[in-house]
């Protein structure tokens, strides 16, 4: 079924060579993003939580503003507008950027900042859950603002989003189809030029599926391997993760007891 | 120990000076126009039923709650808004909760050295030493690369006692340390405070374990309606407490 991939193109690659550097421009874009997005959401996702009357209103007016256009949109805010709203010069050299970069790092930018807006919210969730006594014990110490969050509050937070955290892991790297609309050729960009030039439209986009598809079980299995790393020595496993371990182990000790039942 | 035990509450350099304290949770006053003065080394026992203000007034003296009007000094530092005032203070004042609130992501020696390391500033080996000693006196030295959520309550309050003395605190604060325990676990948690008492450590607890309150307290401070309506040494204060307030409050303790 998938033999087309491996004909030849009119460039004198094979199919799947296309196919691959859409998946590298794929990963990238989810890979790279995934550190913006971290680092702002972290950061935004504090803001939101601090005592700081300006802060809280900016870190909240972030997230709103991001997290709710859509992210089509704001790929072509990025793109189509945001040249046009700087100074000449500065928007002309920005749109003589070659070919792959120049609609790379709009694409970039654009996952990077949405994304951090859906994680703010997550670490502002993490912070709130936190006992107020972890705080109080902090402060009692005489731990100053920011030695209690550097300290105290965000590894607890953090470890306890981290469950949360793999659905966005998993939006990142779907979202990043959004920039075919750019022009970037990543994954589903590349699985329609060769439905386009094979006329096998269910081959290329069924490996493309395939592709997403184990991309998404990696991230998953990863984020339960260091759901698993960070856990704290003595607690209770997370309720995703662990909890479906708890069910198994119940069900295989009822289980003796099921086929009486059924006998 | 003998003389500290002594001390008198007119001691001209008190450690805390507590005075017209008033603090108001939106129209409700918790604590209306308290006075209290404890010396070096002095042990008090705070003691009133639930609600008359006890909690609220340990967490003043080291600006967990912020006060709204009156005065705190702790060691001749008047306790303001300014922050740097605030944490030379609370560095100065160990403070033990009911629920423990040690750090649940740390080891025991990490919850210990921990604020002498980032606050005081101390060396790691310092630090570790420091802690091990402290842990060694709670007796939980053994347990020192545990987690919290691996020790039992009695375990994990002493840790938390432990961690408050690596600050080397000029004075420590208990809100009710026993109260969160099964009954079989008191008992170790309570000797180690008497432990920390007979070493002349400057002590205010919220307790109603009266048994501790003889053996330790120079002085008991019956709060209610977030007043003090009483103190007196702990004999009298337990036989024949002035006020019926205060009667009312031992029957009810003892049932
Ligand atoms: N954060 C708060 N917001 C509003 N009211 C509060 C707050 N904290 C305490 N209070 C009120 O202040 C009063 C005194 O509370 P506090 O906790 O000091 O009492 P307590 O003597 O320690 O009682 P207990 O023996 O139950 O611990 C109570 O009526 C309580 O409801
Ligand atoms: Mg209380």
């Amino acid at each position: 079924m998938f033999t087309v991939l491996l004909e030849k193109t009119v460039d004198g690659q094979r199919y799947i060579d296309w196919l691959v550097s859409g998946l590298g421009w794929t990963l990238a874009l989810a890979f790279f993003g995934w550190w913006i997005a971290i680092a702002i959401g972290v950061v935004v996702g504090i803001g939101r939580t601090v005592q700081n009357p300006f802060f809280r209103a900016l870190a909240r007016l972030y997230v709103e503003i991001f997290r709710n256009i859509p992210v089509l949109v704001q790929m072509f805010l990025w793109y189509f507008v945001l040249p046009e709203l700087l100074p000449t010069t500065m928007g002309d050299w920005i749109k003589q950027i070659p070919p792959p970069w120049g609609t790379f790092f709009p694409a970039l930018w654009c996952l990077g900042l949405y994304t951090a807006a859906r994680i703010a919210e997550q670490v502002r969730a993490g912070i709130e859950a936190l006992p107020r006594g972890q705080d109080e014990a902090a402060a009692a110490l005489g731990l100053s603002g920011y030695l209690t969050y550097r300290h105290i509050i965000l590894p607890q937070a953090l470890r306890l989003i981290v469950p949360s955290l793999t659905s966005e892991v998993m939006g990142i790297y779907k979202n990043t189809s959004v920039a075919l609309t750019i022009g970037l050729m990543e994954l589903t960009a590349q699985a329609r030029q060769i439905s386009d030039a094979t006329f096998q439209t269910f081959a290329a986009f069924g490996a493309a599926t395939l592709i997403y598809l184990a991309l998404a079980l990696i991230a998953y299995q990863t984020m339960m391997l260091i759901d698993k790393a960070v856990r704290i020595p003595g607690t209770a496993p997370g309720r995703e993760a662990g909890g479906s371990d708890f069910d198994d182990v119940k069900l295989e000790s009822s289980l003796p007891n099921g086929m009486e039942v059924v006998k | 120990m003998q003389q500290e035990r002594t001390v008198s509450p007119a001691d001209p350099f008190p450690m805390v000076v507590v005075e017209h304290l008033v603090k108001r949770f939106g129209s409700f006053n918790a604590l209306s126009d308290v006075n209290l003065k404890v010396a070096k080394g002095e042990k008090i026992v705070l003691c009133g039923p639930s609600g008359s203000g006890k909690s609220t007034l340990i967490r003043c003296i080291n600006h967990i709650e912020k006060h709204d009007s009156g005065r705190i000094v702790v060691d001749g530092t008047e306790l303001t808004d300014r922050i740097c005032d605030v944490n030379n203070v609370r560095s100065e004042v160990g403070m033990v909760f009911q629920s423990f609130n040690l750090f649940p992501h740390l080891s025991v020696l990490e919850n210990c050295m921990l604020a002498p390391m980032k606050v005081r500033g101390l060396a790691e080996s310092e630090a570790h030493q420091r802690s091990m000693a402290l842990l060694r006196k709670v007796r939980i030295h053994d347990q020192a690369n545990k987690y919290p959520a691996q020790l039992s309550g009695g375990q994990q309050q002493r840790v938390a006692i432990a961690r408050a003395l690596c600050m080397q605190p000029k004075i420590m604060l208990f809100d009710e340390p026993t109260s969160a325990l099964d009954p079989e676990m008191v008992k170790e948690v309570l000797e180690t405070i008497v432990e920390l008492a007979q070493d002349g450590m400057t002590m205010v607890c919220v307790t109603h374990e009266m048994g501790f309150a003889r053996e330790v307290a120079d002085r008991v401070v019956f709060m209610d309606r977030g007043s003090i309506v009483e103190e007196g040494d702990p004999s009298t204060f337990f036989r024949a407490p002035n006020t019926e307030r205060a009667k009312a409050f031992l029957n009810q303790i003892i049932h």
